[in-house]
């Protein structure tokens, strides 16, 4: 069944030569390698690829200001001097530079994202992949570490038209500001986001404490680790966590930000996942059989971002890849083992067994809240809503209104509903 | 905390400021390895800190702005002192520019290369004044006679101090250990009449006339409502902090405020240590020049409290306000003053300091979001002991360590024990929630618009959903094509020498062709042609080595202008072309380099790393071998014709 899944994965040849600038550990080329990486394992060969529309500002702006769009379309590198004021009031400059050609590759690699959310709703693929994606930390009116653009955000509100909830995951090393603060005061998305928090590690938000507010109240859920978190914790810790999540949430979709810097070894992160272990939270969230959007995100150790995203995209189409990697242009930089695995972290977990279980509890203590309390949300659902025939739509082959009808079903009535999602989908895969 | 038993002893101010220094000439500092100067430099750099404000204004009466941090080409701050110190060092400003050592100097300070240029002119235009300066108020001290009044204004320094200043930065170098113990004593002298002067010269506060600590300690206990008052006047624009320290909030390790942090981490990890100099009382943190860290630190400060486009009169500012005061009042409650200013503390204690007070700072206050990203040590390292432990804040940590310097009266007794735990708990319950934790911004300008779900599907736009480039072909027979999906490297080829440069060469350009014949226009869709050490073929020879050079001379990292002004360079190539080059033959040319030469230390990631040396196999000679030259050629041909 799953390996029917339809995949449409999206690649614009024109990412790779964007630079962030001399020194920035972003390096848009990692997109390059891995969609090489990709290539050279032949996984082309069973999913469709797309060239993702570039997105107009009026796209954009459908999360963020139009001002903000609009400088950032403006701006280029010759023109800077002239707008100091503008730069700091975008948080322009150092973290996120102002490069040529920076608006469209926020243009590519948010069109992916809306696009691959766009495929989805229209239920043409089940699973889309967008590996240029996934710039979390950007906000509504400001640029923020590496992101201009909140593509996760505008993927999320184009899911929103088609689906009642929507979860967002995020195993980037950083916690998923951007995301979770733009859905902070909503109940229709729930943001739950595993990260390295304290040390006033970059963004410096994240506390389990932090867990939405007014009708979001409980829909923002952060999973704050501390330095070289290893497979088994994150793991166990994910699946525990996601299955809660899912149960409780019967989300219409999921955003899965696979950032690759919560592995072992890259340049800004503190973890010590292997890609297996990074892949396997992919696995995991795949196996809900739920429409699936699969972002990038972070990852500055580029060989190690082009084999976990291989793996990934393999995981995503149920093909294990061989451990030795393909002859291919860049295999150069997968010396000296040319493998997929990476060499195992030497950071010291801080993470206690003890603390784990406490995070573990936290989390699981604020979900029962959403079990217990119906949301706001859920009483405001007009009445006209409820559909008399609502059992000959369950029976109905067509699977639009069959979905809305389960979200509907779901939203008068916050009971938890065995297998309902996995039922649907199936049929449709 | 190997001054303690001397400073507790103290009375008279002079002397503890002598002890300051004694203090930091032991272990204190010197155990601190985050502090590039060791003890010695401290004293001087204090004094150099002391001096070149007093410089600058002198010199901003001239209508010659000199912009204060000073910041490179990039963005980078640079420290004078240490700048100062060491071209001195080496032999002044035409020494160092005669025998072309500016490259040595930004090295020793480490700098890149590439500011060079901006790091001379600033030498040239705020220290070779400031030198000059230094001359000339030592003449015209002569003839002044040493009126150390307040009326000897900016125009002159007292004469020791001068002279001893001189010497001290010229002799650096030889008196590290003795001289400066020696003459600590004049120096605090010194910090004390500076401080003084700026106290009465500068301010037309109600403090104008308080000529002594002992005074403003008093005083300042009843300035506190004041003080609320100038907190909340104080708000920096954040502009201004934006523009002056380079702003952005920073994902990255390396951090220009990493100097102040460090600054203020060491200050909190030994609280009840002395400061080297004493810091202002906060009605003067406006006015201050003293300490760099500190204005920093006061920025920033500043910066995280701020809230963009609050209302002076709203809840917010109040709240603010009640954060603020207890914490600052403590700095300079007088021994006696302790049971009143705890009751104040407590009275504000709470005071509805919910933690949204300090979320401004999470979105709009870029400077706030550079401290946090900035520090990466743990706290556990930095907090040896209780006291401490608390104040995780910048704030807090700077707030601990001035309660101290200015009890400096009392000796640290139980009563004072009490005040510190006071104050830490006062900071544990605000600034150690409110400060550190950042918190998500709310408002409309955060959150995105999400509809009310309605149950029915808005129609998401079908016309754009992206262009198909690549279906798989179901048509092929599937059971060959399900074993050729996945596969990895072949084990086995039949190349003569299994594993050398030919054979390695041989097969990429063998999956490169079966690569482009599988994937048809796709190949060059997904810019398949730009990939790969191929692209080298575009470039001449020439090119290439010019490229090369200018690499290996100023590594990209450092030269941001190679980039921009590539053109000067290479005419003929676009800027994509040069990156694309950069990615795909020179940095795996790189990467091939060192695999061979040192396998166990490879990192492409780091554009510092650089060819050690550059072999005559490397490169184009190793492309044009026999066996695949007419392959490479034909597939050159193939993709400039189709590109």
């Amino acid at each position: 069944m799953r390996s029917k899944d339809k995949i449409a994965y999206f690649y614009d040849g024109d990412v790779g030569s964007v630079y962030f600038g001399p020194n920035h550990p972003m390096k848009p080329h990692r997109l390059c390698m891995t969609h090489h990486l990709v290539l050279s394992y032949e996984l082309h060969k069973k999913m469709e690829i797309y060239r993702p529309h570039k997105a107009y500002p009026v796209e954009l702006a459908q999360f963020h200001s139009a001002d903000y769009v609009e400088f950032l379309h403006r701006i280029t590198p010759d023109t800077l001097p002239m707008f100091s004021k503008e730069l700091a009031k975008y948080n322009l400059g150092e973290d996120c530079p102002v490069f040529d050609n920076l608006f469209e590759f926020c243009q590519i690699y948010a069109g992916g994202t809306i696009d691959a959310a766009r495929r989805l709703n229209n239920q043409l693929c089940d699973i889309a992949i967008n590996w240029a994606g996934g710039l979390h930390h950007a906000k509504k009116c400001e640029a923020s570490g590496f992101c201009y653009i909140n593509d996760l955000v505008l993927g999320i509100l184009e899911l929103l038209k088609h689906h009642a909830r929507v979860l967002y995951i995020d195993i980037d090393v950083h916690h998923g500001d951007g995301v979770e603060e733009a859905f902070y005061f909503t109940d229709r998305v729930m943001t739950v986001s595993f990260h390295k928090y304290g040390d006033m590690f970059f963004p410096g938000t994240g506390d389990a404490k932090e867990i939405g507010e007014k009708e979001g109240k409980y829909y923002a859920i952060n999973v704050p680790f501390k330095d070289g978190i290893d497979d088994p914790s994150f793991t166990r810790l994910f699946k525990t966590i996601i299955s809660k999540v899912v149960e409780t949430y019967q989300p219409g979709a999921i955003v899965l930000q696979c950032g690759a810097d919560s592995l072992a070894g890259d340049r800004l992160g503190c973890f010590n996942l292997s890609i297996d272990g990074h892949a396997e939270c992919v696995k995991f969230v795949k196996r809900f059989n739920l429409p699936l959007l699969v972002t990038g995100g972070g990852g500055y150790t580029k060989e190690n971002v082009a084999r976990c995203w291989a793996v990934e995209t393999g995981v995503l189409l149920d093909t294990v890849l061989p451990n030795e990697i393909p002859d291919n242009d860049y295999i150069k930089y997968f010396a000296p083992d040319y493998s997929l695995k990476i060499p195992s972290g030497h950071i010291e977990n801080l993470n206690s067994k003890s603390y784990l279980s406490t995070i573990k509890m936290q989390v699981l203590e604020n979900l029962r809240s959403i079990q217990h309390a119906p949301s706001v949300q859920l009483q405001e659902v007009p009445p006209d809503f409820y559909i008399p025939d609502f059992d000959e739509d369950e029976q109905n082959p067509d699977e639009r209104i069959d979905l809305h009808t389960q979200d509907k079903h779901i939203q008068r009535d916050d009971e938890y509903y065995e297998g309902d999602n996995d039922n649907d989908h199936m049929d449709i895969s | 905390m190997a001054g303690w038993s001397t400073w507790s002893n103290g009375s008279s101010l002079d002397l503890n400021q002598v002890e300051i220094f004694d203090v930091c000439n032991g272990n204190d500092c010197r155990n601190v390895k985050d502090l590039a100067d060791n003890a010695d430099h401290d004293k001087v750099k204090t004094l150099f800190d002391k001096v070149f404000p007093v410089y600058l204004k002198e010199n901003c009466s001239h209508a010659v702005v000199r912009p204060m941090p000073v910041l490179l080409g990039d963005g980078q701050a640079v420290d004078l002192y240490k700048l100062f110190s060491l071209v001195k060092e080496i032999g002044g400003y035409d020494f160092v520019s005669r025998n072309g050592l500016w490259g040595y100097v930004a090295k020793e300070l480490g700098l890149n290369h590439q500011v060079l240029a901006s790091m001379k002119l600033i030498f040239d235009k705020y220290l070779n004044d400031f030198e000059e300066w230094l001359g000339k108020t030592f003449k015209e001290k002569r003839f002044r006679n040493g009126n150390h009044g307040c009326d000897w204004g900016f125009k002159s320094l007292p004469l020791e101090l001068e002279k001893e200043l001189r010497s001290l930065l010229l002799n650096l170098k030889d008196n590290d250990d003795g001289l400066v113990n020696l003459e600590s004593n004049a120096i605090s002298e010194y910090i004390d009449l500076v401080n003084h002067k700026e106290d009465t010269n500068l301010l037309d506060t109600e403090n104008q006339k308080i000529n002594t600590y002992g005074d403003v300690q008093l005083s300042n206990v009843d300035d506190d409502e004041k003080t609320c008052k100038n907190v909340k006047d104080d708000s920096v624009t954040l502009s201004t902090l934006i523009a002056e320290n380079g702003g952005g909030s920073r994902k990255r390790k390396r951090e220009p405020l990493s100097g102040m942090l460090n600054w203020v981490r060491q200050v909190a990890k030994h609280p009840l240590a002395p400061l080297q100099q004493t810091l202002p009382k906060p009605s003067k943190w406006k006015e201050y020049k003293g300490n760099d860290f500190f204005i920093q630190l006061l920025r920033a400060r500043e910066a995280r409290l701020v809230k963009p486009g609050a209302q002076p009169n709203n809840e917010t500012s109040s709240s603010q306000k009640a954060k603020m005061c207890p914490d600052m009042y403590k700095d300079h409650v007088a021994p006696h003053h302790h049971s009143a200013a705890r009751l104040r503390c407590s009275e504000r204690l709470p005071a509805p300091v919910k933690s949204r007070t300090c979320s401004c700072c999470n979105s709009c206050s870029p400077n706030g979001k550079k401290l946090t990203s900035s520090v990466n040590t743990k706290p556990k390292n930095c907090f040896p002991d209780k006291t401490t432990s608390i104040s995780c804040s910048p704030n807090g940590k700077k707030l601990t360590s001035s309660v101290n310097t200015k009890a400096k009266n009392c000796s640290p007794d139980k009563t004072t024990a009490i005040v510190d735990a006071s104050t830490a708990r006062t900071m544990t319950e605000q600034s150690g929630e409110d400060f550190i934790e950042k918190h998500v911004s709310v408002g409309p300008l955060y959150q995105a618009d999400v509809p009310e779900w309605t149950g029915e599907v808005c129609e998401s736009d079908s016309k754009w959903l992206g262009t198909q480039v690549w279906t798989p072909k179901h048509d092929l027979d599937l059971p060959s094509e399900k074993d050729l999906v996945g596969r990895g490297r072949h084990g086995n080829c039949d190349c003569h020498f299994k594993g050398s440069v030919e054979c390695v060469r041989f097969h990429i350009a063998e999956s490169r062709m079966k690569l482009r014949r599988d994937l048809g226009s796709a190949f060059y869709l997904w810019g398949f042609n730009r990939m790969g050490e191929e692209i080298s073929l575009q470039w001449t020879a020439e090119d290439e080595k010019r490229f090369k050079d200018l690499m290996s001379l100023s590594f990209p990292s450092q030269n941001k202008s190679f980039w921009s002004s590539k053109s000067r360079y290479f005419p003929d190539k676009t800027r994509r072309d040069m990156v694309s080059y950069y990615f795909n033959a020179y940095l795996i040319q790189l990467r091939s380099y060192q695999n061979r030469v040192t396998p166990n230390n490879v990192d492409s990631d780091e554009d510092e790393v650089e060819f050690g040396s550059f072999s005559e196999g490397f490169g184009m000679g190793a492309l044009k071998i026999p066996g695949s030259n007419f392959l490479e050629c034909s597939q050159n041909k193939q993709c400039t014709d189709l590109d």
